[in-house]
């Protein structure tokens, strides 16, 4: 099976526009870094050879939300101070190109992985704790499915969850690390990010539509897998999309 | 016309991003250039584009993308050693319209195409940048320690030599800052001591000053 596809153009705007999108949500010493994963698609995108790279944001400079008190829930009701960090690695090559800067496709070399994690300030507790994780993750060619699924800490030998289980392998719909982000942000600012995303019409309007034609093509891709019969999770789970199917 | 009038090299490998940066600033349309006889392409290069830190670059900017002192770089552009460093930067240099008008400037696209391509593919390593801007340019550059620079504007809203963490920068949203530049900043102690810059600090940030 191939490896999946992306437009560069369309993950280029994509970076761009969630970038002025999500803004007032990020804690201030991490606004630069969706600006530097744009520049470092396009500079990748304008070289003239062809060869791997690691389009990643590290975790020791990850995308650090702002602090949600208590907004994780409804009227701000929850109980913690919490901030999420998203780092990020895909790895990436060009599918090709007849000129230097003009390739419009990359597509992934196995590795995908986004990951989330929760830090909660506790007043009792001196320092900062992680309380959750989980990663949001394309699989390879080989992995037993499904083919885009979340997988909850695993990165660490410690019980619940160690790296020796892969296991559960849970469903995902968000595939880019700025789709992800989307995703954290409307989970830690529940009533805040609802609003924020009617009013930004300008960078919503270049955001959405991108978003838009992904969900579909994934939705209408599971939706022919379970009317071709069997049992629908059975057969998502084995399935493999066309590389082409974003593209 | 534009890519004529802007002087982008044509063949060169960030051609097309340049070409990107530039449709993604608003840029008069073909016919309004042609019918106003250029005008038009002028207004917006002297009012939207020359003054911020936009598809090209001044000085102080590249300076802050190489995280090296600005009135080091300064000091050695405007001095005879300024020769070799333009030398090195040439195919980046923008030549278009108004290109003597304010001092050099230089293609975002092609900067960030060099610093790719000199770093390896790690473009954002402060020890990469500093020894590329060191050894490429000159010796005499000195580096920032800061570890996230970013270009503070005076109170006037000009830019200025002055490097500031961006952990401890405050947007702010002067009039006519153009909204594909990038951010305006300025230091949080600035903005706390200075009502109007207080007066402009952008939502997100409002809170931090008290």
């Amino acid at each position: 099976m191939a490896a999946l596809m992306f437009d560069f153009q369309e993950v280029i705007n994509e970076i761009e526009a969630f970038s002025h999108l999500a803004n007032d949500f990020i804690a201030p010493e991490s606004r630069d870094v969706l600006p530097r994963m744009r520049i470092a698609v396009e500079s990748f995108r304008s070289q003239k050879g062809n060869y791997p790279i690691d389009l990643e944001i590290s975790r020791v400079n990850p995308l650090r939300t702002r602090l949600s008190r208590g907004a994780y829930e409804k009227g701000s009701g929850g109980g913690h101070d919490i901030y999420g960090e998203i780092s990020s690695k895909w790895r990436i090559k060009k599918v090709s190109q007849k000129q230097p800067g003009t390739a419009r496709r990359f597509e992934l070399l196995g590795i995908a992985s986004t990951q989330v994690r929760l830090m909660c300030q506790q007043p009792a507790h001196p320092g900062i704790r992680e309380i959750a994780m989980w990663r949001m993750e394309i699989a390879d060619s080989k992995s037993p499915g499904c083919y885009f699924h979340i997988q909850i800490l695993g990165d660490r030998p410690d019980f619940p969850f160690p790296n020796s289980l892969p296991v559960p392998r849970l469903p995902n719909l968000m595939l880019t690390p700025t789709s992800v982000a989307e995703f954290v942000l409307a989970e830690l600012f529940q009533d805040d990010w609802v609003a924020h995303m009617t009013l930004r019409t300008v960078h919503l309007n270049r955001w959405a539509p991108i978003q838009r034609d992904r969900w579909s093509k994934l939705l209408n891709w599971k939706l022919g897998l379970i009317g071709a019969g069997g049992s629908p999770w059975t057969t998502i789970k084995q399935q493999q999309p066309d590389a082409a199917l974003f593209v | 016309m534009l890519c004529k009038l802007l002087a982008i090299p044509p063949r060169a490998a960030w051609h097309y991003r340049a070409l990107d940066d530039v449709d993604r600033s608003y840029p008069p349309h073909d016919i309004l250039v042609e019918t106003s006889q250029g005008i038009a392409l002028l207004r917006w290069l002297l009012h939207s584009v020359l003054p911020f830190p936009t598809f090209l670059l001044d000085y102080r900017y590249l300076a802050a993308r190489l995280s090296i002192e600005p009135s080091s770089l300064r000091r050695i552009l405007f001095s005879k050693q300024g020769a070799q460093v333009r030398k090195v930067l040439h195919r980046y240099e923008y030549s278009g319209l108004l290109a003597s008008f304010s001092g050099p400037r230089w293609w975002r696209a092609g900067i960030e195409h060099w610093i790719w391509n000199e770093t390896k593919g790690d473009p954002f390593s402060k020890p990469a940048l500093q020894t590329l801007a060191r050894a490429k340019m000159a010796r005499a550059l000195k580096p920032s320690q800061i570890e996230k620079p970013v270009i503070s504007l005076d109170d006037q809203f000009r830019p200025t030599d002055d490097l500031i963490e961006l952990s401890s920068a405050v947007q702010i949203g002067p009039d006519g800052w153009p909204p594909f530049a990038d951010a305006a900043w300025v230091s949080l102690d600035a903005a706390k001591s200075n009502s109007t810059l207080a007066a402009l600090v952008t939502p997100p940030d409002r809170a931090r000053l008290f």
